[in-house]
């Protein structure tokens, strides 16, 4: 297996995770509409934003955040902040119906795309199936002490006492956070919008639907570029929509866009205007002994994402998690299956409906590790130098607080050990479909059904 | 998420087994079968009470359901009678919290006018104002008026004038100014093709559906016997309570104007009614009616209404209808049983996303008899959108556009 060069060599190894906190509500019966739809860190990982099926939009702020950022230096030692608070939260999509189509159009957020901010303001874009939507986050101070003409207490100051200028502070405790929709970019998807991702040039992002990707500027809402179009004349001839699409994190040409058939394709921007021919193709030939009636259908890739150093892609398809380097289009580097123990069930995944679900993945902030979620909870690390993998559950089990996550294993045996968990006894119904790493620290956000789990890597 | 999953499910072999969870929509009963049963139902199968509204002479008959939410105030179409919502009552009442409140529009089933020959659009609304005043001012609860072609374009006349302050929805099934006007000519050709009388109930609702007029076998053994009624001028329920023969004597005085028709002969063995059998069978259905009825007068079952003798009033339902409908500030459904029956006006004003529009197959002109399972699934996901009324257990969102093929 390749190792990644030129790696931190405190990144090896099992990072022993502890529970921090978990958001949501505790009750057995779940609203459709607080299923946690999409989790993203922002750029430097103090703000969390999550999205939910009711539209909604919770964005985290990390604890001590403000302390950093004031001017007041403090004395004591820099401390693990691994709390996150809620800092906003806002309804971003409403259902709408589309009278001409008989169409209901759902107001669940698909994904959501931090923007670099300009100023002290964030950005963020958010969409659903088919708007997508910039919003403002930005806190405003309600309350201002030491005015010059009005004391504190509301009081006219007398004029004899106004012997000095006083520049009025603002209070630090009152401040509200308001968020402002600023664009809003919609009519230009036919189909269901599944991806957006900015650009490295901080200008422009893309946002892919089923059959086409659109390009767009930030500033610009009436109008689109359409870069890949993979929509057939005849429908009826259909037989492959694209899954996911992200821009490069440094080049700003370079985009890639999964399919339903397994494959990935790189697209320059520099080459034609339209996209449709890719530069690169990335598939891996099947390996005809395990071709099964569902080969194709898990064959498809549900997620794709570039590496933090452009270098490698990661692709989540049904049962497995591939690395790619982007230099070889023939294979990927690396393979590491999440669930085989679900291949001789595709059958009855397909009769649940389970097999249709699409996993995300992501990599850690130096590329060595990767982590994908899966079902009864469990996600799952994969390091990518030593080879090892584990998997963990997000529980609300009160007895592991504090403790480092224990190993969980599924077991085709019904013979149970302590953290083991037999293949038939699997709860398909509470799966890990969001999964997001810190950029830079080891904090991990896990997005189960309702609930949004917070771990962090135990502290010496 | 569809669009990716039929593409998918394209990708499968053939021969694999049906997946459990795409059950076939029951349509509502769709033909007889195997099982010929035409005995009439009794409307107390479907509906709670009924009353009848008394306004000076005239008395009008409504049938009531349901104790909450809004009211859903239903008028049927030209020929039929109330009873012909009842099988979607019950059905839309399994979804959503509402009331129905369905009525015998003058000249129709139960309901006895002093002139029941004045079919006149202002008349009618005027009757309609009638009733939801007598039955809701005090309480006012929020309305929507749902009605079937003639009714429908009642419905749309009585929204338009803004004389109910309650109504918050206007519900149109399969009415359009454009396709009704066109095809006022052939209704007299398609009511001369009808048989003028029937010997027993089981007969008028055996014929409604061998001749194509209705499709569902259930809703045509509840809503026939509102069509037709003896001859002699009484009420043509099977099951008769107490206080319906005081009502039915004083329909009988209404309505003793009414002789029995007599065939006119036809030439002619036209389709008319677009039944799927074949023109040798209509035709001795026919005769077979005929022969009966000149020697066993008492027991016939003669149209309640002679549609025919409407006909000056038909412009006067359907003209400037399109405008008076887009007109109206209420959230409107409309439901058609074919695409081809919509005008270009209002083709145009959907696009504009003025009307919500559903389009159902497999039924004739009467959708709301033919699927009511189907219409009653659109009306309950239309109630719940504009947050009309609450959901109950058995309702399950629509959306028309994610269906798998």
């Amino acid at each position: 297996m390749a190792v990644p060069s030129a790696e931190s060599p405190s990144s090896a190894g099992e990072i022993p995770w502890c529970f921090s906190q978990v958001k949501g509500t505790i009750e057995e019966e779940v609203t459709e509409a607080d299923i946690i739809s999409t989790v993203e860190f922002n750029h430097d990982g103090e703000f969390l934003a999550t999205g939910d099926k009711g539209g909604r939009v919770v964005i985290f702020q990390r604890d001590g955040t403000k302390m950093r950022q004031s001017r007041r230096r403090t004395s004591s030692p820099p401390v693990f902040r691994c709390d996150y608070n809620v800092y906003s939260t806002f309804q971003s999509h409403e259902p709408e119906f589309d009278y001409l189509k008989s169409l209901e159009i759902e107001e669940k957020i698909n994904q959501i795309a931090w923007v670099k901010p300009s100023g002290s303001s964030l950005f963020l874009l958010t969409t659903n199936d088919k708007t997508v939507k910039l919003w403002k986050i930005s806190e405003r101070c309600r309350h201002y002490s030491d005015l010059n003409t009005i004391t504190d207490d509301g009081m006219l100051r007398e004029k004899e006492a106004l012997a000095e200028l006083r520049i009025p502070r603002k209070c630090e405790e009152d401040i509200s956070v308001e968020a402002l929709p600023r664009r809003i970019f919609s009519n230009a998807h036919a189909y269901h919008i599944n991806s957006i991702s900015v650009n490295s040039d901080d200008a422009t992002y893309l946002s892919a639907d089923d059959l086409r990707i659109n390009v767009w500027h930030l500033e610009i809402t009436d109008q689109s570029f359409n870069i890949v179009d993979i929509k057939p004349a005849n429908m009826e001839e259909l037989t492959e929509v694209i899954t996911a699409a992200q821009f490069h994190p440094i080049s700003c040409h370079l985009l890639i866009y999964s399919s339903s058939k397994g494959t990935i394709r790189l697209c320059d921007m520099r080459e034609k205007a339209l996209c449709d021919e890719h530069a690169k193709l990335f598939e891996q030939p099947e390996d005809p002994s395990t071709r099964s009636f569902f080969s194709e259908i898990i064959a498809s890739i549900s997620d794709v994402k570039f590496s933090h150093s452009g270098r490698y892609i990661l692709s989540r398809d049904y049962l497995t998690v591939k690395v790619w380097d982007m230099n070889m289009e023939s294979r990927p580097v690396e393979v590491y299956p999440v669930h085989d123990y679900l291949r001789s069930r595709l059958c009855s995944l397909y009769e649940n409906d389970s097999i249709f679900d699409r996993f995300e993945c992501s990599w850690n902030g130096d590329d060595t590790k990767v982590i994908t979620g899966t079902y009864n909870n469990f996600f799952r690390i994969s390091d990518r130098q030593l080879g090892e993998d584990w998997c963990y559950e997000a529980s609300r089990d009160m007895s592991t607080l504090g403790q480092i996550l224990r190993h969980k294993r599924v077991v085709s045996t019904n013979r149970k050990k302590k953290d083991e968990v037999s293949v038939e006894s699997l709860d398909y119904s509470r799966k890990i479909l969001h999964a997001a790493w810190h950029p830079r620290d080891n904090i991990l956000a896990i997005a189960a059904t309702n609930n949004l789990y917070l771990f962090h890597e135990q502290q010496p | 998420m569809a669009l990716h999953r039929a593409v998918l499910k394209k990708s499968l072999p053939p021969g694999l087994p049906p997946r459990g969870s795409l059950q076939p929509r029951s349509g509502g009963g769709g033909r007889s079968g195997r099982k010929k049963d035409y005995s009439p139902l009794p409307w107390s199968d479907f509906f709670d009470t009924h009353q009848d509204v008394r306004a000076g002479a005239n008395s009008f008959r409504v049938y009531l359901k349901g104790s909450g939410g809004p009211v859903l105030l239903l008028l049927h179409g030209g020929g039929h009678s109330a009873l012909s919502w009842a099988v979607f009552s019950v059905s839309v009442s399994k979804l959503v919290e509402c009331r129905i409140a369905a009525m015998d529009i003058r000249g129709h089933g139960y309901t006895a006018t002093e002139n029941d020959t004045d079919l006149s659009a202002s008349t009618l609304l005027s009757d309609v104002q009638t009733v939801a005043d007598s039955l809701y001012r005090d309480e006012s609860p929020p309305i929507v008026l749902m009605g079937h072609s003639m009714g429908g374009a009642i419905a749309v006349h009585v929204a338009a004038k803004l004389t109910i302050p309650s109504l918050i929805g206007l519900a149109v099934i399969d009415v359009v100014e454009g396709t009704a006007m066109d095809s006022l000519g052939a209704n007299h050709a398609f009511l001369n093709n009808r048989p003028s009388s029937f010997r027993s109930l089981e007969h008028a609702i055996e014929w409604s559906i061998r001749s194509g007029q209705l499709r569902n076998v259930q809703s045509a053994r509840v809503s026939v016997p509102g069509q037709v009624m003896k001859s002699n001028g009484v009420g043509s329920d099977s099951v008769i309570s107490p206080d319906e023969s005081v009502d039915s004597e004083r329909h009988s005085k209404a309505t003793s104007r009414v002789s029995l028709l007599t065939t006119p002969p036809i030439a002619e063995e036209g389709e008319g009614s677009g039944g799927g059998r074949d023109d040798e069978e209509v035709r001795r259905d026919k005769d077979d009616h005929e022969s009966v009825s000149k020697s066993e007068i008492k027991e016939l079952y003669v149209w309640r209404i002679d549609l025919a003798k409407t006909d000056p009033f038909w412009r006067g339902w359907f003209s400037g209808l399109t405008q008076l409908f887009l007109s109206c500030p209420l959230p409107k459904i409309l439901i058609l049983a074919g695409v081809d029956r919509l005008d270009k006006e209002m083709t145009i004003a959907h696009m504009q996303g003025k009307f919500q529009m559903q389009v159902l197959s497999g039924c004739g002109h009467a959708v709301h008899e033919d699927v009511p399972d189907k219409v009653a699934e659109i009306v309950a996901g239309y109630l719940v959108r504009h947050r009309f009324s609450e959901a109950k257990e058995d309702f399950k969102s629509l959306f028309p556009g994610l269906k798998f093929p």
